[in-house]
């Protein structure tokens, strides 16, 4: 536990936690986290997706990074993220295909998400393979901290269950609970990320835009 | 180092990572297909038993599924010779794998082909369920081109064989929120004891809206925004259980339980 908090990598891995959210803070990656968070159960299982493709790009890019022809960086980013998604997709598909039906085309569409492109380009195409890891678990875990409370929010006013257990009865099954459905509708999210977003930038020390954008420079 | 930005330099980078990914993916794909399939094959087998009403639908464990469906007498009939035959073990036989195969089976003429399948297997699966306290049900598969798609399902007869016990639909790419509401289990609910064949054998179910002058015993309700998808379905029918698809199948079949019946 000593070594782990000393670790030269718990900045990489805690930031994104909080301080510097992928989805609060950087604003990336919430058109997934708007379309898979109305139940809890897809939310997790998409948080894990998208930790392993991200953690998957950063290190393949930050090794490749010295290697990388700059005429075509972006090209060769995308198709590492593109192949782990596709593994990804297939793994979902073979182990649990109720879930990948429900996530339908949200876990092609990791490729498209932003945070795993930005990653690569900010972070790991200027640290070594390890801080790149760190960094890619880090930011895999800040998304899914965010996916899983808008998840687990949703779900339990949706639909007054969490993971598929009954949690509110609701009226239905002669229980007091109303479900909200807007819970359930895709707005809501916006709603619960809005308020997340400024919950963490009026409460929490939330790094400042400006430090964030520059990315941390390898010394050579 | 090299000079990074030689165009031999780019195209050894960008050969190695395209060589690196599609290993990656072909090795994924290749080593998780077994098991893609064999979710498909328990998902098949489940429409197959909810058609039946042998099962509690997407709650039924895989096991659960496996199980009701070894229960399930299997029989094989020969389109050729219009025969039941034994020579194949239908465990091992697939009859989405055999319309493939020029060699089991054979081209539908345009005008004989109302379901759009183009060809049709040789040999066509059944499979009846005894439950000793309930009548005797067949389940056949069938398949037609609907609006987008090939919609793949499962009918269940009883009685005479000649009326529904149920239907599902396991596989199709019709439109979200309009064609794929065949799937609702309300609207199949309505299948139910209704009469695919009239006294002669031959198929009087059409799916159309009340105010049609269609007898009840012999309609089932449209779907309102999914007219393709539901005529597709109606077509499916006339094929699969008339002349071409199972009819003769299905007379045997009903001839022979009632020859046990009456001892």
């Amino acid at each position: 536990m000593v070594e782990w908090i000393m670790s030269p990598y718990r900045k990489q891995l805690l930031d994104p936690l909080l301080v510097n959210n992928p989805i609060t803070v950087q604003i990336l990656g919430l058109c997934s986290a708007l379309a898979v968070t109305s139940a809890l159960l897809p939310a997790v299982v998409m948080s894990i997706a998208v930790t392993c493709v991200l953690m998957f790009a950063n290190v393949t890019v930050s090794l490749l990074r010295r290697a990388m022809p700059k005429s075509i960086r972006l090209i060769i980013e995308m198709t590492l993220i593109a192949s782990a998604v596709i593994v990804v997709d297939q793994v979902l598909q073979a182990f649990v295909p109720d879930i990948a039906e429900i996530l339908s085309v949200f876990v092609g569409l990791i490729v498209t998400n932003c945070l795993v492109l930005g990653r690569t380009e900010a972070y790991a195409m200027h640290n070594g393979v390890w801080a790149s890891l760190a960094d890619g678990l880090g930011n895999g875990l800040g998304y899914s901290v965010i996916l899983i409370v808008v998840g687990s929010i949703r779900e339990l006013f949706g639909s007054g269950s969490l993971l598929g257990r009954q949690i509110l009865r609701t009226q239905a099954e002669g229980g007091w609970y109303t479900p909200n459905e807007l819970m359930l509708l895709a707005p809501s999210a916006f709603f619960i990320i809005a308020l997340l977003i400024w919950a963490m930038h009026a409460f929490g020390q939330v790094r400042r835009r400006d430090s964030a954008a520059a990315p941390v420079r390898e010394s050579r | 180092m090299l000079e990074r930005e030689t165009p031999l330099r780019t195209l050894s980078v960008a050969g190695g990572v395209a060589l690196f990914c599609s290993l990656l993916v072909a090795t994924a794909v290749q080593l998780l297909k077994p098991l893609q399939l064999a979710h498909a094959q328990v998902e098949r087998n489940r429409s197959m038993l909810v058609a039946a009403g042998l099962t509690r639908g997407a709650e039924s464990s895989d096991l659960e599924v496996a199980t009701a469906f070894l229960d399930l007498q299997r029989r094989l009939f020969d389109t050729v010779n219009g025969r039941f035959t034994s020579d194949i073990d239908l465990l091992s036989y697939d009859y989405r794998a055999a319309v493939d195969d020029p060699n089991t089976s054979r081209a539908l003429p345009p005008e004989r082909d109302p379901a759009g399948i183009g060809r049709l297997a040789r040999y066509l699966p059944l499979y009846i369920s005894l439950e000793p306290e309930t009548a005797p049900v067949v389940i056949v598969p069938i398949y037609g081109r609907g609006m987008w798609s090939t919609i793949y399902g499962h009918v269940a007869l009883t009685g005479d064989f000649d009326s529904i016990a149920g239907v599902s639909f396991y596989e199709h790419g019709e439109t979200p929120g309009i064609g794929d509401r065949i799937e609702n289990p309300s609207w199949q609910a309505q299948w139910r004891g209704k009469r695919a064949l009239d006294a002669d054998r031959s198929v009087r179910l059409r799916i159309a809206a009340p105010e049609r002058d269609i007898e009840a015993e012999f309609r089932i309700d449209a779907i309102t925004g999914a007219t393709v998808t539901v005529a597709a379905i109606e077509r499916c029918l006339r094929f699969w259980l008339g002349p071409d698809g199972y009819g003769e199948a299905l007379r045997q079949l009903a001839e022979e339980f009632r020859a046990a019946r009456d001892g």
